[in-house]
């Protein structure tokens, strides 16, 4: 159901719920955004546990990171630092849930043309394209020359400290990029041959984003957007 | 006669220095099946570049369907004249198989109705409909090419290109790749190959230009490929056909059929004539 809406409105308003979520300091708020927000996804037959799957090694990355703060805050002698380190680690999640699952719902193009309609640089919109393409040449040439390794015998899993190991993967990586490069200036000159001319160029739109388009955008901002105001005493202020 | 592709002294220097074509000279008929043949190096996938506009001439020009390639015509050029590279993984990028084959008529400004019928009809031509939301990565290498020659089916140019069509495919692959260069070609395509495979030249094309070192060593119908002096100079073998009916007849072998069907037709017509003359005498 999710792909259905139009990719501007879902990449715009995943934008604005990460700036709204960015100001949040209060770890319940926040873990109840996400909680409400995955329960949204997969109650809208969205492939949550497939998309989670993508997105553990940037959620591991963050979760690190996260718990360097921690560490740092707390040798500053800082008593919330355990605290803080949670909320820096939910809003930076978020930040990957909420963009993540939109761009998981969009095809290439259409995510392009989402960035571009939104605004930003058509260079950082090429670049964009160019790189996830891209990914695609540098993982074939790795695994390729992986398989070259592994026929002529070479092991896999030595130890990070063995010299040899270490040399071989100083060579594959220098290798992969020479041979990446090569194939990207084929890659190049193959989409020169078919009209290629400097603009990533895309099919979208089909047309104006529909009103049910709007409203799952202002549903999908309207709730941290009352998360906000209740955790800015919002709610205490009316009631007073 | 109207010309495909008319090439006058085209020259061309790559940045490390070398030269890959010396003043190449050529011209190839509209509608007609050509072959370009030569030893790696000879400049054949060079020669490519320029003819689809994506390398232009240093020296010398090349003409297609009558407008010159030049910076100014190069986009125009591009639409006219299709190339399908030598290894499908350097054309065939996209996340599936449609957004890559919909690439060009994007590209080209197509609206979305007419790339969605260019797409569908383009992998119908491959043979490569039921495949439209698969990765391409995911796909065999004969797949591959398929999809590659789709994307560029799909632009409808009136010329196609295909350098080493054949390499890396399965004899099924190569059958399926011969029908659709066929089918192509009757409706009206001209269509060029640069190749390494003698047998597929000599059955197929209408039209051999053999290359050496940047240059044009031949170029006429397929009896060039009987010529000892040419096939030696240039480094290439006899087709198959042509050997068999060397080692029957010698060098009075020029006029030999084109495939093996022919040969083996001409062959027993020749023993069923030499029984019944025997029989004849007795």
């Amino acid at each position: 159901m999710i792909e259905k809406v139009d990719g501007r409105v879902k990449l715009g308003t995943s934008i604005l719920c990460v700036a709204i979520l960015s100001t949040f300091r209060t770890f319940e708020y926040l873990a109840a955004y996400l909680g409400f927000y995955i329960l949204l996804l997969s109650l809208t037959g969205f492939p949550v546990i497939k998309w989670m799957r993508r997105i553990s090694l940037p959620a591991l990355f963050v979760a690190f990171m996260s718990a360097a703060a921690v560490f740092v805050n707390f040798w500053a002698g800082r008593p919330t630092a355990a605290m803080d380190g949670a909320v820096l680690f939910l809003r930076a999640l978020s930040a990957i849930v909420l963009i993540s699952s939109a761009v998981y719902s969009m095809s290439l193009g259409e995510f392009l043309f989402s960035l571009k309609a939104l605004g930003f640089p058509e260079p950082l919109v090429n670049l964009v394209g160019f790189t996830i393409r891209y990914a695609n040449v540098l993982v074939e040439e790795l695994s390729r020359m992986n398989m070259a390794r592994r026929a002529r015998g070479c092991a896999e899993g030595r130890s990070f400290w063995n010299m040899a190991a270490m040399a071989v993967l100083g060579h594959t990586v220098a290798a992969l990029f020479l041979r990446s490069y090569e194939r990207s200036e084929k890659v190049y000159r193959a989409m020169l041959s078919r009209g290629y001319g400097g603009n990533m160029k895309s099919l979208y739109p089909a047309g104006r984003p529909k009103k049910s388009d709007f409203a799952f955008g202002a549903l999908a901002a309207g709730v941290p957007l009352f998360l906000k105001a209740v955790e800015m005493g919002a709610f205490a202020w009316i009631t007073r | 006669m109207d010309y495909a592709v008319e090439v006058q002294n085209l020259a061309f220097r790559y940045k490390d220095g070398t030269e890959a074509l010396r003043g190449v000279t050529m011209k190839v008929r509209k509608g007609s099946k050509t072959a370009i043949l030569g030893p790696n190096g000879a400049g054949k996938s060079t020669l490519l570049f320029h003819l689809n506009g994506v390398y232009l001439p240093q020296r010398g020009n090349v003409k297609i369907l009558g407008v010159e390639v030049n910076r100014k015509t190069e986009k125009m050029i591009r639409k006219m004249v299709g190339l399908v590279f030598q290894d499908p993984d350097d054309q065939v990028f996209s996340p599936t198989v449609w957004e890559d084959v919909a690439f060009g008529p994007v590209n080209f400004g197509s609206s979305r109705e007419e790339v969605e019928l260019k797409v569908k009809s383009a992998l119908e031509a491959v043979g490569m409909e039921e495949f439209a939301g698969k990765m391409p990565f995911h796909l065999s290498y004969g797949q591959r090419k398929r999809v590659a020659i789709a994307g560029v089916l799909a632009v409808n140019p009136e010329i196609l290109l295909l350098d080493e069509p054949h390499a890396f495919l399965d004899p099924r692959a190569r059958e399926d790749l011969y029908d659709i260069l066929e089918k192509e070609n009757r409706e009206g395509k001209t269509i060029i190959v640069a190749t390494h495979d003698v047998d597929f030249a000599y059955e197929w094309s209408d039209e051999i230009v053999v290359m050496k070192d940047g240059r044009i060593l031949a170029q006429g119908g397929i009896e060039i490929l009987s010529r000892e002096e040419i096939v030696e100079e240039a480094g290439l073998e006899y087709p198959k056909v042509v050997k068999l009916f060397k080692a029957i007849y010698g060098p009075r072998a020029e006029g030999a059929p084109r495939t093996i069907e022919e040969a083996a037709k001409l062959l027993n017509s020749l023993l069923e004539n030499r029984t019944s003359s025997k029989v004849q005498k007795e």
